[in-house]
């Protein structure tokens, strides 16, 4: 009964007029930008990240969550309209996608990638709702310790199972652990690597940080990418949008199945949705009667994944708002955005902010549902944007990026700063470090040092406490296999498929 | 696709510069107390990571001349130069021209790392991004900017 009383208590706040109008703005604006080439979610929150200031707190994570899984389901029409994934998660919504869209079936797979997506969102905000309060509840019993080896594990599993280089990944979120301990010192008051600066007594910003490191420097590496390559050309001719009674069948058992694995992999920390989509794409591979139909247009490789793929997304916020623990960078650009509020994301959010938790959860239903009601009729729409050019695209991402930034500092110093850091992300794009294990780093940084200084002050200084409580040592015993893991030559090798797509 | 192979390539960039990263956390955070592991100063945390990234870098870096890795992808000049001058044109003009100028001159010198130039396109752009963004920051938002330079 508990549920179902806070369920209401959740809708109560998300249909209220307000919410429900950032609910579709959201959504809209989520799709409209995956739906463009070369611009993903990350880098939209980062952009919109400032906006949201100026929103209440529940509202502004309402439509945060409404741009995250709009640009999914945008990227998912980029895929299979233009064969160009429009995010990681998308990629393999590509390989029989774009097949259908060539054999004239571009409606059928846009229908079903809705249909999909809007039943695999559903369970898995059940999913969220119901688990929440039981995984907080135990979370809650946690000291230091187990806080402390939590994040380890977190931060392990989010470098293993994410794409790119081991190495370069712990190095990224080690440089991101340290960028947030720059400022003040919690406990000490001292001044960390301030160099006279005030701004930085603070600590760095995150929205600076982030529009740097996602919008700044991404522009930057299109721009670099673009020289090199043209403009690709979209399909047009959508056809028909209803499914046949074949297609039906076919897909109706790959949508639970997609959206079972999805639901299970997104809690997981790591790159969720892109792992959920490729686990059900082989499958569905691998149950089908007729293998070889898949990479030639089998519905069933565009159904399964885009469920998985969107209940990933769901799930993922399961960490997040139960344990404060980021799994993947727009997961962090939530915690950010929480932390501008001035909410710290922990297991107490659900308890001490139920309305924020619980309008959240029935705003990610609301919000699944008005995809479902908007992006079909849309589609016209959606595939005229598909073609503006990016020439058009990069000064508006970079005139955004910097308002937002000065209107919340008011300092054209900033300014500077994102440009710093955008300069930065670039250079580690360019040797190949991925920038999202950094602003995991940055935003556990200071609470993980918190953490461990607990620990080893009540422990006397002895390290070996870690081990001695069960939960932690948990905790540390996955995080190491998951590293030993990266050493076994099977393993590295199938995470060079997923990154090659 | 097999990318290019080089023993200069990203896994040395990537190496040197966690090393340096590293050794500059180490330098600047050499005043700061480390204390014990029971009670840590502020420079204990910074100090562990600080050397952490130049073991990293320094694997990185011996993995890179043993094995080789990707080549680095070429750099264009055009480019950097061109969003460090729309940035750098935003910071130095919004104090003092106000949104709606300053606007259209961030967007007019970014629409100039583009190297085929499209006059008209530029000042459409411009008019209307600024025009969109004085809508949407002072009017819906509310957020007091200086508009004008008057």
């Amino acid at each position: 009964m508990d549920l179902i009383d806070n369920l209401w208590l959740g809708f109560t706040v998300a249909v209220s007029w307000v919410n429900l109008l950032f609910c579709l703005v959201g959504v809209l604006v989520g799709t409209l930008i995956g739906v463009l080439p070369g611009l993903g979610p990350v880098t939209t929150i980062a952009m919109l990240l400032p906006i949201t200031y100026y929103l209440e707190p529940v509202t502004a994570l309402i439509m945060l969550a409404g741009i995250f899984y709009g640009s999914q389901y945008g990227g998912s029409t980029t895929s299979i309209l233009l064969n160009m994934p429009g995010e990681a998660s998308s990629v393999v919504t590509c390989l029989d996608g774009h097949q259908m869209a060539k054999n004239g079936r571009a409606g059928a797979a846009l229908a079903v990638a809705a249909i999909g997506s809007f039943i695999g969102g559903t369970v898995a905000t059940l999913i969220v709702a119901g688990a929440a309060i039981y995984i907080a509840d135990f979370v809650k019993t946690f000291t230091s310790v187990e806080y402390f080896s939590l994040m380890v594990f977190g931060l392990v599993a989010a470098v293993v199972l994410a794409s790119g280089s081991v190495l370069n990944a712990i190095g990224m979120v080690l440089l991101g652990l340290f960028l947030g301990m720059v400022g003040t010192d919690l406990s000490t008051g001292a001044q960390r690597y301030v160099f006279g600066v005030p701004m930085l007594a603070d600590g760095i910003d995150f929205v600076i940080l982030a529009t740097g490191m996602f919008g700044v420097a991404e522009v930057l590496a299109n721009l670099e990418r673009r020289i090199r390559s043209g403009q690709p050309t979209a399909i047009r001719n959508v056809g028909r949008a209803g499914l046949t009674r074949d297609e039906w069948r076919q897909s109706a058992p790959a949508i639970w199945r997609g959206t079972l694995i999805g639901s299970a992999l997104g809690v997981l920390p790591g790159s969720g949705g892109m792992l959920s989509a490729f686990a059900s794409y082989t499958l569905e591979k691998k149950v089908a009667k007729d293998p070889s139909r898949f990479g030639k247009g089998a519905i069933e490789g565009v159904a399964g994944p885009e469920s998985a793929n969107n209940a990933g997304s769901q799930t993922s916020f399961i960490p997040l708002l139960t344990m404060g623990l980021p799994s993947n960078a727009t997961m962090a650009m939530m915690a950010g955005a929480m932390m501008i509020h001035g909410i710290v994301p922990s297991s107490k959010v659900v308890t001490d902010q139920p309305e924020l938790f619980w309008g959240l959860i029935a705003s990610m239903w609301i919000g699944n549902v008005l995809l479902l009601i908007i992006n079909l009729p849309l589609i016209g729409i959606w595939i005229r944007i598909l073609e503006v050019p990016y020439r058009l695209l990069y000064p508006t991402v970079l005139l955004l990026c910097c308002i937002g930034v000065y209107s919340l500092t008011n300092s054209p110093q900033s300014i500077l700063f994102m440009l710093g850091f955008g300069v930065m992300g670039w250079m580690f794009l360019k040797f190949g470090c991925e920038p999202a294990p950094l602003v995991l780093g940055f935003v556990l940084g200071s609470r993980m040092e918190e953490n461990l200084r607990r620990a080893m002050l009540v422990s006397g200084g002895d390290g070996w406490v870690f081990l001695q409580r069960p939960i932690s040592l948990a905790f540390l015993v996955c995080a190491a296999l998951l590293l030993m893991l990266v050493v076994l030559p099977s393993f590295s090798r199938s995470r060079e498929v997923l990154k090659e797509g | 696709m097999q990318a290019s192979h080089s023993r200069a390539g990203q896994g040395l960039g990537a190496g040197l510069m966690f090393i340096c990263l590293g050794a500059l956390g180490l330098w600047f955070g050499r005043g700061l107390a480390v204390g014990s592991a029971q009670e840590m100063g502020p420079g204990y945390a910074p100090a562990l990571i600080s050397w952490g990234m130049v073991l990293v870098g320094a694997i990185a870096l011996v993995r890179s001349l043993l094995r080789g890795s990707e080549a680095i992808e070429p750099v264009s000049p055009r480019a950097v130069l061109g969003i460090i001058a729309a940035l750098g044109v935003f910071a130095a003009t919004i104090g003092s021209l106000g949104l709606v100028l300053c606007s259209l001159v961030t967007v007019a010198v970014a629409c100039l790392i583009e190297p085929k130039l499209r006059w008209k396109e530029v000042v459409l752009l411009s008019a209307g991004l600024s025009a969109a963004a004085v809508v949407l920051f002072v009017w819906v938002l509310r957020i007091p900017f200086r508009t004008w330079p008057f």
